[in-house]
């Protein structure tokens, strides 16, 4: 009963965790400039990747050196690890320039950025599901949606800022919300904690100041209203002392991101003024480093195109709007629906707004991924509705699920093209499938050139055939929800027992 | 304190854990990898003992048997058309490549000695270049061209009558030496089929780099052969380099070193190309159009490996002899995924009808990626023209020179350690363009 009990509790962290680490989604650009920092910042002890910057397209040039041209919060992030990695090729006589300790130091740092960072998230949105009072098995099942019926799982397996942010956003609304519940929200420690996530999601993704900017103004309302001030004095001592402590935690943070920014760039400026590509610095340079007013072709390219659709590749997230009218029913949670709610209209408005709105080489609008815990966790109090609503939640969860296994099972830097002709779900992805091929990205971190053995998974790298490969990631998901509720069966007393 | 201790035992666990996991990850992918090595280079003349080298493996279709004996590898006996004999070896993990065979033409017509790269799977592929004996001899070229995001396959004969210009007669001479050799060089999705070391034609391809394939060499028959006796004397591969070291080339030999250049030929529905050495030096192009369905068709380029960008000069001696609706151009082109083929630093000299044969310098250097131009005069053809171009790695500056005369200086969108290759080429702009250019002389030198 213990081993079942854990099981259920566990199975989604699990099986989460092993998938994302099944699967090794190879090189693109994004993450080529990522690593590329962190191995310059460990190996030269240099802000600027300019020896190697022939591994990416994404990159800045300025005095005659390129620069990583992302937010360098994960890159530092990553320097730890990475040292640590170094060490170990060291220590084993490992050649740390060989392709398989380049592509070891990949995997791992895609892992423990992207992997953990998408269970943490997952788990989370299941713990603020409850929270919030839905039930436990719509949580559960609204988690499983976001783990593997949406963008994150693509994501989960690249080195992307998205997954991190996300994680870290989420987290910080969470600490806010149960804090809020407590009555502790305005202890220093908290706020400090609150400004350090903040800060740091903000580091690791700039667009992420789109989803602070609501939940800070609401921590803000919360606190300075926990205790009902009495007069201005009061209400505006009380917002100084919480800012006070929302920048004691993220100062530090943000100091660190301004020292590195002043020592590769000679002052405080964000990576992307300097981008180098042609094509990308045409488009940066038209409104607010490339946000516009909103276009319609992003807005249909982001929602329902086969392109980028993320209605069209994450069907599930049809449920989301739904979802808000349920939870808006409910009454339950009001304090994280008027956060939610601005949150999700800004970000909406800035897919439909950004000159890269596509995402480059993407699996639907990457861009969406900060916020997208958001759009799913109203579908957990459509899904408490009803059996029915459990039942077409559940339903076009294994859907999406399905969608997303098999887009990244064979490719997640989908090519860019044309909005209105271009399916790479039934133009590359179906197809490859029924062909048995599988991690088809020909990306490489490491060369500029595209190669056969780019991507993989755990499963043909142990000698599986690709479709084989497959099955383990669709076995484990089964056995973890089948399992407990064997052990369940097996473990409960005969009916006569209680007769 | 107690916090403090719990707090440094987790952290040290966690970076043990990770330490022990990617260790252990970095063993399972290298005995993956082991399991397919990348290739090397090597050279295999037969002539050690009477019997195929380790891992050779013989694939019999029909009649015909394979046997080593006097440093020659033969295969003979009565065959019938569809009869072949396949030699592969262990796969290896591809990268750019020449693989080549040196063989004696069989007396026998239709009889084809092909060399080349296939995989197993399903369903199996193949790339390969062969040459088919007869008083008319072809080269058969082609197999699976396909990539990851192309289904795409091509397969041709191109006849080698005349081939290689004065001295093409002896190719059809009996037991005569030669060599058939498959260009494989993925990082420009080219495969290029070369007899006797000159380019014969070419093709887009899909295989990529560190593509597991085997080394496959034989022989098969086109016709029925009652008494076949075909002589293979060696088989090789050599790897090539994304590495430019400084050169002078006159062309002044009797092959274009696959070591240094590959060779695009023009799709063959829409031109072709006539490329032969020229007695007492010089390398001549003479390329048509023969259809358009865009608003160029390339008609030829001759291109080097790609190589990291430092500053550098490279100049090129050129008799311009004839262009109709045709542009010819040399210079710097892009040569990765990251720097593409369109962000160039050229010289050229365009022809288009009703108007003065034009020289100018073009390439990207807006800013914008897009294509600028400097003018430089008016020309009269036929014309022999000597072209410079200077690169300041320093500053990304290039500078362009004809005969001399500086034409223009510019910041390039083209930057230090970009991969690039140094190409001369030519574009036509009608279904009838002609390109005729005489290439004296290419110089390559690198700081």
């Amino acid at each position: 009963m213990a081993l079942s009990s854990w099981l259920r509790r566990a199975r989604l962290a699990i099986v989460a965790a092993f998938t994302y680490a099944f699967f090794f989604s190879g090189g693109d650009p994004n993450g080529a400039t990522r690593f590329s920092l962190t191995e310059a910042l460990v190996v030269r002890h240099a802000p600027d990747i300019t020896p190697v910057h022939w591994r990416t397209i994404d990159k800045g040039y300025k005095n005659y050196k390129f620069f990583a041209d992302k937010a360098p919060g994960l890159s530092l992030l990553a320097t730890g690890p990475y040292a640590v990695m170094r060490a170990a090729d060291r220590a084993t006589g490992t050649d740390p320039d060989s392709r398989e300790a380049q592509l070891g130091k990949l995997y791992m740092l895609t892992l423990l950025f992207a992997g953990a960072a998408g269970v943490g998230t997952t788990l989370l949105l299941r713990r603020l599901a409850v929270f919030l009072g839905a039930s436990a098995r719509s949580a559960e099942l609204v988690a499983f949606a976001y783990a593997f019926g949406t963008i994150a799982f693509p994501f989960s397996t690249v080195l992307f800022g998205h997954q991190l942010a996300a994680f870290l956003l989420l987290s910080a609304l969470v600490l806010a919300l149960e804090r809020r519940e407590k009555g502790t929200l305005a202890e220093p420690r908290v706020l400090a904690l609150l400004g350090a996530l903040w800060s740091l999601a903000l580091v690791v993704e700039y667009p992420t100041a789109f989803a602070i900017a609501p939940a800070g103004l609401a921590t803000l309302a919360w606190t300075v209203t926990e205790k009902a001030p009495k007069d201005r004095k009061t209400l505006a001592l009380g917002l100084v002392r919480v800012l006070a402590w929302v920048a004691l935690g993220g100062v530090p943070i943000l100091a660190v991101h301004a020292a590195f920014s002043i020592w590769a760039y000679g002052k405080f400026a964000l990576p992307y003024v300097y981008v180098s590509e042609p094509y990308f610095r045409a488009h940066m340079s038209g409104g607010l480093l490339g946000i516009g007013l909103p276009k319609l072709l992003a807005t249909v390219g982001t929602t329902v195109s086969p392109y980028r659709g993320i209605l069209f590749l994450c069907p599930v997230l049809a449920l989301s709007l739904v979802g808000l009218g349920a939870w808006v029913e409910s009454g339950k949670g009001k304090p994280a629906l008027r956060v939610a709610l601005p949150t999700l209209a800004i970000y909406l408005l800035f897919l439909c707004s950004y000159y890269a709105w596509d995402g480059g080489g993407s699996t639907g609008p990457r861009h969406v991924l900060p916020a997208l815990p958001l759009f799913v966790l109203p579908i957990a109090f459509f899904a408490d509705r009803s059996r029915f609503a459990y039942a077409v939640t559940l339903g076009l969860t294994i859907v999406s699920a399905g969608i997303m296994l098999a887009n990244v099972a064979v490719l997640v830097q989908q090519p860019q093209g044309d909005v209105f002709a271009m399916n790479p779900f039934y133009d590359i992805v179906v197809p490859k499938l029924g062909h048995g091929v599988v991690a088809m990205n020909t990306q490489d971190a490491f060369v500029p050139f595209g190669r056969a053995d780019s991507s993989f998974n755990l499963g043909t790298l142990l000698g599986l055939s690709p479709r084989a490969s497959l099955f383990v990631v669709a076995f484990a998901w089964a056995i973890a929800y089948v399992l407990p509720a064997v052990l369940d069966r097996s473990s409960r007393p005969p009916e006569s027992a209680h007769a | 304190m107690r916090d403090g201790k719990r707090i440094l035992f987790t952290v040290t666990a966690a970076l043990s854990a990770l330490a022990v996991f990617y260790v252990a990850y970095v063993h399972v992918l290298a005995s993956q990898r082991r399991k397919v090595d990348d290739v090397k280079d090597f050279r295999e003349g037969f002539g050690a003992k009477d019997t195929l080298p380790e891992g050779y493996t013989t694939h019999v279709k029909g009649a015909l048997t394979a046997r080593v004996a006097g440093g020659i590898l033969r295969v003979e006996g009565a065959g019938k058309a569809g009869d072949e004999v396949l030699i592969d070896l262990p796969p290896r993990r591809f990268e750019d490549s020449v693989v080549s065979l040196a063989f004696k033409t069989p007396a026998q017509e239709g009889v084809e000695l092909f060399v080349g790269i296939a995989q197993s799977g399903e369903p199996p592929r193949a790339l390969t270049a062969g040459w088919v004996s007869g008083p008319k001899p072809l080269l058969h070229f082609g197999g699976d061209t396909s990539g990851p995001y192309r289904e795409m396959r091509a397969a041709e004969d191109v006849q080698l009558a005349g081939f290689g210009g004065d001295a093409g007669t002896a190719i059809t001479a009996e037991a005569t030496s030669h060599t058939i050799a498959l260009q494989f060089t993925p990082m420009f999705g080219h495969a290029a089929a070369l007899v006797d070391g000159l380019p014969v034609t070419s093709a887009h391809s899909g295989w990529l780099q560190a593509t597991p394939a085997r080394l496959v060499f034989g022989v098969r028959l086109r016709k029925d052969v009652p008494d076949l006796r075909a002589e293979i004397e060696s088989v090789a591969l050599r790897t090539l380099d994304w590495t430019l070291p400084s050169f002078e080339d006159a062309f002044s030999g009797e092959f274009v070193d696959p070591q240094r250049y590959g060779v695009h030929f023009p799709d063959p529905d829409l031109g072709a190309l006539d490329m032969r050495m020229a007695k007492g030096g010089g390398l001549l192009m003479h390329a048509r159009s023969t259809a358009i369905v865009a608003e160029h068709v390339p008609l030829f380029m001759l291109r080097t490996t790609p190589f990291p960008l430092r500053t550098a000069r490279i100049a090129a001696d050129l008799t311009i002899e004839r262009l109709e609706e045709s542009a010819v151009f040399f210079g710097l082109m892009g040569a990765s995924a990251w720097t593409p083929a369109n962000r160039v630093f050229d010289v050229g000299v365009v022809r288009r009808s009703g108007k003065p044969t034009e020289i100018f310098a073009g390439g990207a250097w807006t800013g914008t990626g897009g294509l600028s131009f400097d003018g430089a005069g008016k020309i009269d053809l036929p014309k022999r023209v000597s072209i410079e171009i200077r690169y300041d790695a320093k500053d990304s500056t290039g500078s362009t020179y004809v005969d001399g005369k500086k034409v223009g200086e510019h910041v390039l969108d083209m930057k230090a350690l970009d991969f690039v290759a140094v190409r001369i080429g030519a574009d036509g702009y009608t279904a009838a363009s002609v390109a005729d250019v005489k290439i004296h002389k290419i110089v390559v030198e690198q700081r």
